[in-house]
C-alpha cells in the first residue's frame, strides 16, 4: 500500500507531469476566469504565457515540445481547427527559448521581454495560420491591438510564469553573482 | 449563456440547452432586439453559439425601407413577424422587437411589420460579420435601380429561402453606411447591429430548420 502510494508520489513529482497538472490548473484559469474578463476588449492568453515562460526558461527545442504540448492541450476546448493552438504555441516558446543564443544565461529581465515579444509573435501568428487552414476575416488591423495588449499583460505576469516554470520543471534557480566575487 | 470563448480570434458563446431541449445545429439565436447568432455545436445539455460578429458568419438578408413615421409607436407594445412553418412540432413563435433609445434613460419600442410581405423589398445579399467591435457587412447586392437607392436607415433583416438557416423577417438591423464600388461589384453596406452581442444574458434559441434539412416522410 505503502509502495503503491510512493509510486505515486514518484510520479506526481516527475518534471514533465508537474507542468502537465501546471497547464490543467492554467488551462482552467484560461477558460473560466479569463474568457469572463476582457482588458480593453481583449482576453489575456494565459495559457500562450505559460507556453512562451517554457521557452524563455528551458531554450528552443525544450521549449517547442512544451509549447506543442500546451497548446494541443488548449486544442480540446477551443472551436477552432484542431491543432491550431499546438503549432502556434510551439512557435511562440520557440521564438522566446532564442533568447539563449543571444544570453549564455539570460537575466530575468531579458526573459520577461522575451516573453513580451514571443506573445506578440503568438498572438499574430494565431490568426495567420487561422486564415492558412481556411478561417479567414480575422487578418485585419485589430491583431495590432490584440497583440500589442496580450504582450504587456504576458509582461506583467512573466516573472509568474519564470517561478511557475521554473517549479515545475524543478530547474535550478538563477545564478545570483555577488559583487565581491565578481570584482575578484 | 454560461461563458464565451477565451481565444481573442473567435467570437462564439456558450448556453446552457442543447440537444435535449430540441436544438439542433443552424438554429437561429435571439435576443429581444434581433439576430445575435446560429448554433454551431451542440451535445446533450450545452450548445455552442456562433454570434453575427465572428467572420465565419454569413447569412441571406434582405434591405427594406427606413421605417416610417406612421410605423414608430411610443408604446411598448410589440408585434412578432409571422414567421414560417417549422418541422418542430409544439413550436410557437416568440415576438421579436426592436429596441430604440431616444432619450438617456427612455426607451421605445418599434413595432415590426407583422406582414414582411406588405414591406417594400429592396434588395437581398449577403450579411458576413467583420469580428468584435466592427459592423458586420452586407455584400453582394445588385447593383440596379430597380428598387432605388438603398439609403442609410434602411432596415436589414433575414431573407430566408430553403437553404437559409433563419426564417425570413428577423430583425438582424439597421445601414450605417453605404460604400459605393465601382463596375458591377454593386455597394457594401455597413450593418448597425439591433441586439448588443457584447453584453448578452438570457438568449432566444428559434427551434426552426430550413426545409432542406426537414425528415423526409
Amino acid at each position: 500500500m505503502i509502495d503503491a502510494l510512493l509510486f505515486v508520489v514518484r510520479i506526481f513529482t516527475r518534471p514533465y507531469v508537474r507542468l502537465w497538472l501546471l497547464a490543467l490548473t492554467v488551462l482552467a484559469l484560461q477558460t473560466t476566469v479569463f474568457a469572463d474578463t476582457t482588458i480593453a476588449g481583449v482576453h489575456a492568453q494565459v495559457m500562450l504565457l505559460l507556453a512562451v515562460s517554457c521557452g524563455a526558461q528551458m531554450g528552443v527545442d525544450r521549449g517547442v515540445i512544451a509549447g506543442f504540448i500546451i497548446g494541443f492541450m488548449y486544442d480540446l476546448t477551443l472551436t477552432t481547427p484542431f491543432g491550431v493552438a499546438a503549432v502556434v504555441l510551439a512557435v511562440s516558446a520557440a521564438s522566446a527559448g532564442l533568447i539563449h543564443t543571444f544570453f549564455m544565461d539570460p537575466p530575468w529581465w531579458a526573459k520577461c521581454i522575451a516573453i513580451a515579444v514571443a506573445s506578440i509573435i503568438g498572438e499574430v501568428v494565431f490568426p495567420m495560420v487561422l486564415n492558412l487552414v481556411g478561417v479567414e476575416g480575422w487578418m485585419n488591423s485589430r491583431i495590432i491591438k490584440v497583440s500589442l495588449v496580450v504582450g504587456i499583460i504576458n509582461l506583467v505576469l512573466a516573472p509568474v510564469g519564470l517561478v511557475l516554470v521554473r517549479w515545475s520543471m524543478k530547474l535550478a534557480p538563477p545564478r545570483t553573482i555577488k559583487r565581491s566575487a565578481a570584482i575578484a | 449563456m454560461v461563458g464565451e470563448s477565451s481565444l481573442n480570434y473567435v467570437q462564439t458563446v456558450e448556453i446552457n440547452k442543447g440537444s435535449s431541449s430540441g436544438l439542433r445545429v443552424g438554429m437561429p439565436v435571439l435576443n429581444a432586439a434581433g439576430l445575435v447568432g446560429k448554433i454551431t455545436e451542440v451535445s446533450a445539455n450545452r450548445s455552442l453559439v456562433m454570434l453575427i460578429t465572428d467572420p465565419s458568419f454569413t447569412i441571406a438578408v434582405k434591405i427594406v425601407a427606413p421605417y416610417s413615421e406612421g410605423e414608430t409607436l411610443e408604446t411598448t407594445t410589440t408585434t412578432a413577424p409571422e414567421f414560417t412553418t417549422t418541422s418542430i412540432p409544439g413550436f410557437e413563435p416568440n415576438p421579436t422587437a426592436v429596441t430604440t433609445t431616444t432619450l438617456p434613460g427612455q426607451t421605445t419600442f418599434v413595432t415590426v411589420p407583422s406582414v414582411i410581405d406588405g414591406v417594400q423589398w429592396r434588395e437581398s445579399g449577403a450579411l458576413d460579420g467583420q469580428g468584435p467591435g466592427s459592423d458586420p457587412i452586407v455584400r453582394f447586392i445588385e447593383d440596379s435601380t430597380r428598387f432605388g437607392q438603398i439609403e442609410v436607415g434602411s432596415r436589414v433583416m433575414t431573407a430566408g429561402g430553403a437553404f437559409s438557416v433563419a426564417p425570413p423577417g428577423i430583425v438582424v438591423g439597421t445601414v450605417s453606411r453605404v460604400e459605393e464600388r465601382g463596375g458591377t461589384l454593386g455597394p457594401i453596406l455597413h450593418v448597425t447591429l439591433t441586439a448588443n452581442v457584447t453584453n448578452l444574458n438570457f438568449l432566444r434559441i428559434l427551434l426552426y430548420q430550413p426545409s432542406t434539412e426537414m425528415p423526409k416522410p
